[in-house]
């Protein structure tokens, strides 16, 4: 019999529990109306107290809409976040708080995070089961909106190719995400920062031309601005993570000397990941006022910082050097891997995918180091995520089914009220000589109907409650919430209108039996 | 043709709350396919006769036998199915469903009817609304006048094609015309169809055209002509 019930596929089992739910009712509706045809005057009923019924059906159709939104919605979420990571593989951090990473890299949202440097991110890639290693950098939003440092190999992982427009090809271009509201052709300033505290002036003059739109993602990234990494890391007066040209090298400009002369590690506020700041190129001697986490090569010089993107040039010559800008520079600067360990500013997350899902095991196995690397998979922190609210969940269950038993007690007791409309008709119907069998037939379809019509309306209801709270939420985190009803849901409106009818049947008895043929009397 | 029940009532007794007496009829005998009246003052207890024929009132005593079968002493649900069986009742206030049609309202018996005799039922539900010239439409008996809705009361009781009608003041909340034409059905259908009839009524141009006439006063019988 086990073997069998687990034979069926899935659907046959919530099928069968469907059935099994609605058994006592089929029963007692076979039962009591096995060879009678009350429903002339039971649908009668239901369309002369229109207003009243319309009430009472409305008010257990919010009831076991709110208990199945709730249910539907918790779900949603869980598929949604879990779908949202799906692209995710493999994340390789610097050690901490998974949960944290997992956050700032696949659902960006921002974390003060340490950065991986240079080297490791050279070891990543050269493990030979990495198909793709993406580093992330962020800080900058526009409108709201993240504006994400990748590489172009990983935006097309993300969107499986589907991208309208083209990939960015120069610092200067940005492909944004699905709902990220500009046009093809539009040029975006970043600002820096996020939220209130964004700085839209800290970048200016930089802009960013969008050249794609990715199909959707159901993910945070369907908000983002994806750029280059390098101009990132440039905007913010870093190293683009490649040697300069032989020609730049001695060139003289600000850019020629670009990530040359040294490189540091900080944090700012944000999370970015600046290993390697950028030199301005003329040669001055810079005090650091921050604190850095140094992974310097070949400095003749340490920067200034006045803020973690401004610094002031030895010679009083104060100027913002996240205002050079991309826009301005050569295109045919390198773009994309393969980037060069010692000009690699640093990166907080790099997105790995595996050459197979198996190694992804050992990758995070490999990667995990307690002093170097943190590697996550982000569906399995997800999971402990789930199991560790799954207690929470459980709780909400029991109270939502203990709220479910009250609604039902108070479903049951205006039935009851409601029922005394009958009196009269059973008083009549019994002077007539109809059997007491079709009088509990009569009052008891009546309110069944209308438990069945509370319930299935409350189905209705609780899709479209999903279905505003999905859009809140994704209006909110970019995670797209899938909206639908599912077997749990139709399981528990069928136990509720299988319970209340079930009980119904004694009110029903109730009124039959005290109501007597006197009724008819003037 | 419907064969009209004979009727026997001895020493039939009936109390109400309390164990007040209501009613006290010594002997009482209708031969099948007679129409009785039945007229006194209000309160009498000329309603509760009639309940008690019907076998609706819940305490009497005596013998109420119908073509031989008595129904003092049935159960409910017994005294239900005879009533089903062989009575149509006429109410004083029509006391019809307002959510359904003439027709439904006619044809209420076959909603707890055996299978087999539902078509037959509403059948006759209908030929009766056509004979007493009402509508069989979907429309609802709420907009009916009390006229109109009097008779749809015969129909219902008709249609069962009982032997027995027992109506209770089926002329009194009609006008003078609307009562004299719903006197007039009801007698041609209780003759036409040889019923027996039992009807309760102030009204003297009912009271002319039953064959019997029986007064009550203070739950006695006074006169039985």
């Amino acid at each position: 019999m086990r073997d069998l019930w687990a034979a069926l596929p899935s659907w046959g089992q919530d099928l069968l529990w469907l059935a099994a739910l609605m058994l006592p009712v089929a029963v007692i509706a076979v039962a009591l109306l096995r060879g009678l045809a009350p429903w002339p005057l039971a649908l009668g009923m239901v369309r002369r107290f229109g207003w009243i019924n319309a009430v009472f059906v409305g008010l257990i159709a919010v009831s076991v809409g709110m208990g199945i939104g709730l249910v539907a919605q918790e779900r949603g979420l869980r598929e949604g976040t879990a779908a949202a990571a799906s692209k995710f593989d493999l994340v390789v951090t610097a050690p901490g708080s998974e949960v944290t990473m997992l956050l700032a890299a696949v659902y960006l949202r921002p974390a003060d995070v340490p950065l991986i440097d240079g080297p490791t991110y050279a070891e990543i890639v050269a493990d030979p089961r990495v198909r793709l290693a993406a580093p992330i950098a962020f800080g900058d939003s526009y409108e709201g909106d993240p504006v994400v440092g990748t590489v172009a190999d990983f935006v097309t992982h993300l969107t499986d190719g589907e991208i309208e427009g083209r990939l960015f090809a120069t610092e200067g271009e940005a492909v944004v995400g699905h709902l990220v509201e500009v046009a093809l052709g539009d040029e975006i300033a970043p600002a820096h920062g996020h939220g209130a505290a964004a700085d839209a002036h800290a970048h200016e003059g930089f802009h960013y031309e969008v050249v794609g739109r990715m199909a959707p993602t159901g993910s945070p990234w369907d908000r983002a601005v994806l750029v280059p990494v390098e101009s990132v890391w440039g905007v913010h007066g870093l190293a683009d993570g490649h040697a300069p040209h032989p020609q730049e090298a001695h060139g003289g400009t600000q850019e020629e000397e670009r990530g040359h002369n040294h490189a540091e590690a900080h944090e700012d506020e944000h999370g970015e990941a600046h290993e390697a700041r950028r030199d301005d190129g003329h040669g001055e001697t810079h005090d650091h006022a921050h604190e850095d986490s140094h992974a310097a090569h070949g400095e003749d010089h340490a920067d200034a910082h006045g803020d973690e993107h401004g610094h002031a040039d030895a010679d009083g010559e104060a100027h913002d050097d996240e205002h050079d800008h991309a826009n301005d520079e050569a295109p045919s600067r390198a773009l994309g891997p393969p980037y060069d360990p010692a000009y690699f500013p640093g990166t907080p997350a790099v997105i790995v995918v595996p050459h197979s899902i198996g190694q992804a095991y050992a990758l995070q196995s490999a990667f995990t180091r307690d002093a170097g690397t943190m590697a996550f998979l982000p569906g399995a922190v997800l999971s402990q995520l789930y199991a560790l609210l799954g207690d929470v969940r459980q709780a909400m269950s029991l109270m939502s089914l203990v709220a479910q038993g009250l609604v039902a007690a108070s479903v049951l007791t205006g039935l009851v009220m409601l029922l005394r409309l009958f009196q009269r008709h059973i008083a009549l119907l019994r002077a007539l000589g109809a059997p007491t069998r079709f009088l509990v037939a009569l009052v008891w379809s009546y309110g069944a109907t209308l438990l069945v019509l509370g319930g299935v309306l409350g189905l209705g209801l609780g899709w479209a409650t999903a279905a505003v709270l999905s859009g809140v939420v994704a209006a909110r985190t970019g995670v797209a919430i899938p909206v639908g009803l599912g077997w749990p849901e139709v399981h528990l409106v069928a136990g509720f209108v299988a319970a209340t009818a079930s009980l119904a049947l004694l009110p029903a008895w109730a009124l039959t039996r005290g109501t007597g043929p006197s009724g008819t009397r003037p | 043709m419907t064969q009209g029940a004979s009727l026997t009532v001895t020493d039939l007794a009936v109390a109400g709350d309390g164990g007040r007496r209501l009613l006290v009829v010594p002997a009482l005998d209708l031969a099948p396919g007679t129409s009785l009246g039945v007229f006194g003052p209000s309160g009498a207890g000329k309603s509760t006769l009639l309940h008690a024929l019907a076998g609706l009132a819940p305490r009497m005593t005596g013998r109420v036998a119908w073509d031989g079968t008595d129904i003092v002493g049935r159960s409910a649900a017994a005294r239900a199915a005879f009533r089903a069986a062989h009575v149509g009742m006429i109410f004083q206030d029509h006391l019809l469903f307002e959510e359904l049609s003439a027709l439904g309202n006619a044809a209420l018996p076959a909603l707890y009817a055996p299978r087999a005799q539902r078509r037959a039922i509403r059948e006759r539900a209908a030929a009766q609304l056509a004979r007493l010239d009402l509508p069989v439409g979907t429309r609802r008996v709420v907009s009916f006048s009390g006229g109109e809705r009097q008779r749809v009361a015969v129909a219902r009781a008709m249609a069962a094609d009982a032997p027995i009608l027992l109506a209770d003041e089926p002329t009194a909340s009609l006008p003078r015309e609307a009562a004299d034409a719903l006197a007039a059905d009801l007698t041609a259908a209780a003759r036409s169809d040889g019923r027996t009839l039992v009807c309760v009524t102030h009204d003297e141009r009912l009271l002319a055209r039953m064959d019997r006439r029986l007064r009550i006063v203070d739950g006695r019988v006074e006169a039985v002509a």
